[in-house]
């Protein structure tokens, strides 16, 4: 889906972005990770512009380091430990405690059991959550979660909102959804400022009362 | 930093796609197996001959082969030969030669054509079906050793595990190790008997050449020949004359046999199939691999890692392949060899070093082919694919 005319400026809170399937909302969040670049326009993280002041291994530094994205597809590959899956970002960036980190962040979500399994024995929620986890692990000041409740149970989108509330406090949280109840949910109990995408344009949000305002850039 | 991610990638994230693609890596050992398996029958028969003729040749102590050719006379035929035989034998005395005699010889009932050996001296070149070692200590603890074939024909008889042996009234044991392939496929054999009953054989049978280590010793043998043809043309019963090659001329015949412009033809169609082959199979089934990887390479690549990496586990699962493939290719040609074409084949090492320019050749392809197809899936797959698709 192409994107047109998004102006946006996001500070540290939570958003939700909220649009039906095919309007737009994974190709603003990958726009987001420096993963697709934008045919016009420019994408700017704390005033560096990418793909002009930051490469794509900037970049990529950036999505080990700072910028946590959960993906659409899960990246969960079946013959890797959970533990060293969840623990990539650090390990690839050299970090020496990258295991007991990763296991901090699993713990987080209630998933420290998984740590030692292999992806490819586990549900779809649960790889959903080891996936989670990375992003967390990643985003020290950004997470950028495209569709993070998809497979998770009750207990796990519980737990999964409060680590966003608590994470949205002193980063960037942004989390895509198709589910307008969820978007109504993390709005009223979370406080969340909601994106309303539709067409790939960024539209008021009626039904969930918008608080969209087009501003400037990330 | 993409230097910096590259040595961070652990070694089981190289050897993924072995774990990831094994159904597919099963797949390519045994269609590649198959297929170079047969081709390389086809490439390495020349180097059967090789290791049978011309080595032996070109290690043989004789330097001279004489070709004995006796004319009989009208109705003196089995007279003629003896004499000369006889006369040759005695004539040569325990000098250094090999002398061989033509004959034919009963196997459990069935005729077959032979030659029968005086000397075990260049036991490579008349026993190239035995390792030396094993000849030397079996000639001298039995009556007699079953040989080589010269030409081949398939029988369908059964492989006798001991076989009796009679050559005119002498019954010899032959060596049943090693003799599997000459009892049931033999033409021509040549049996090595280097007691005195085979003096007594021989000097019953024709001779037909002598192996001459020196020249001296090439000279009696000439001596030896003129004498008994000399005997023969005396009492009318017929002429003996003879040809002399070198061992160098022999070696040459031969060598052009073995290796003549059709075997290269063959073997070079062999050599370009099995390249080919091998990078055709190898790429498809490369990216095959790559997409059965693809979790893992997307993975990588969304945290920095570059194509470089990815080029890296395409080469490690290629070398796995390669030799696997290398490996199967020589039991399956193993097999071809044994059940078409019965031949005990030469040592492994011989083997791999005879061929060492296919097998290598082979192998870099299966390894570059697959790397390749590793490269072109991650270049066919932008970042963006590789994370949108769920």
């Amino acid at each position: 889906m192409a994107l047109r005319g998004i102006s946006i400026r996001l500070y540290n809170g939570l958003y939700v972005l909220v649009g039906p399937n095919g309007s737009g909302k994974s190709t603003l969040l990958r726009v987001l990770a420096g993963i697709t670049r934008p045919d016009k326009g420019e994408v700017a993280y704390l005033g560096r512009r990418f793909w002009r002041d930051c490469d794509d291994s900037c970049i990529a530094l950036l999505r080990r380091r700072e910028i946590g994205y959960l993906p659409q597809n899960l990246l969960v590959p079946p013959y890797l430990r959970v533990v060293d899956i969840v623990g990539m970002p650090l390990w690839l960036d050299g970090v020496g405690d990258w295991r007991a980190r990763a296991l901090e962040a699993l713990e987080t979500l209630g998933a420290r059991e998984l740590a030692d399994k292999r992806a490819g024995s586990l549900s779809v929620g649960q790889r959903q959550k080891a996936a989670i986890a990375r992003a967390l692990l990643a985003g020290s000041r950004v997470l950028l979660l495209d569709e993070p409740f998809s497979h998770l149970d009750e207990e796990g989108v519980l737990a999964l909102v409060n680590i966003l509330i608590s994470s949205s406090r002193n980063r960037l949280v942004v989390v895509a959804t198709p589910s307008e109840s969820m978007a109504l949910l993390l709005k009223r109990g979370a406080n969340a400022t909601t994106l309303c995408i539709r067409g790939g344009r960024l539209t008021e949000c009626e039904e969930l009362g918008s608080a969209y305002a087009p501003a400037g850039a990330l | 930093m993409h230097q910096r991610v590259l040595k961070a990638v652990q070694p089981r994230f190289y050897l993924y796609p072995l774990f990831s693609g094994k159904g597919i890596i099963i797949r390519v050992i045994i269609i590649l197996s198959l297929v170079l398996g047969f081709l390389f029958y086809i490439y390495f028969a020349p180097y059967l001959n090789k290791y049978y003729i011309l080595d032996p040749i070109q290690e043989s102590t004789a330097q001279y082969f004489i070709n004995v050719d006796i004319k009989p006379a009208p109705y003196s035929e089995a007279e003629a030969y003896e004499k000369a035989s006889a006369i040759i034998v005695d004539c040569l005395g325990s000098g250094p030669y090999v002398v061989t005699a033509l004959t034919t010889i009963d196997v459990n009932g069935k005729e077959y054509a032979v030659a029968v050996a005086l000397d075990n001296r260049s036991i490579r070149f008349i026993a190239p079906d035995i390792p030396s070692n094993m000849f030397a200590s079996h000639a001298r603890s039995f009556d007699g050793v079953l040989i080589r074939q010269d030409t081949m024909a398939k029988t369908s008889e059964p492989v006798p595990r001991t076989t009796m042996l009679r050559i005119n009234g002498y019954a010899l044991h032959l060596l049943g190790t090693h003799s599997r392939i000459v009892l049931s496929y033999a033409r021509n054999l040549v049996l090595l008997y280097n007691t005195v009953k085979a003096r007594n054989i021989l000097k019953k049978l024709y001779i037909s050449d002598i192996l001459s280590s020196s020249n001296s010793a090439l000279e009696h043998a000439e001596l030896c020949i003129k004498k008994a043809d000399k005997t023969l043309s005396s009492i009318g019963l017929g002429r003996v004359s003879f040809t002399l090659e070198t061992k160098e001329a022999l070696y040459e015949r031969n060598r052009e046999a073995a290796f003549g412009s059709e075997f290269y033809e063959w073997m070079a169609l062999a050599s370009g199939l099995s390249l080919a082959v091998s990078l055709v199979v190898s790429a498809r089934e490369g990216l095959g691999l790559a997409a059965a990887s693809s979790e893992l390479i997307g993975l990588l690549r969304l945290y920095g890692a570059s194509v470089y990496t990815v080029l890296v586990m395409g080469l490690v699962t290629g070398v796995v392949i390669a030799v696997s493939v290398v490996a199967g290719l020589l039991v399956v040609s193993r097999l071809v060899f044994d059940l078409l074409l019965p031949v005990r084949l030469p040592p492994l090492l011989y083997i791999l070093y005879s061929s060492r320019e296919l097998l290598l050749g082979v192998f870099l392809s299966i390894v570059l082919a697959t790397a390749l197809g590793f490269v072109v899936f991650t270049r066919r797959s932008s970042l963006e694919d590789l994370v949108s698709s769920r």
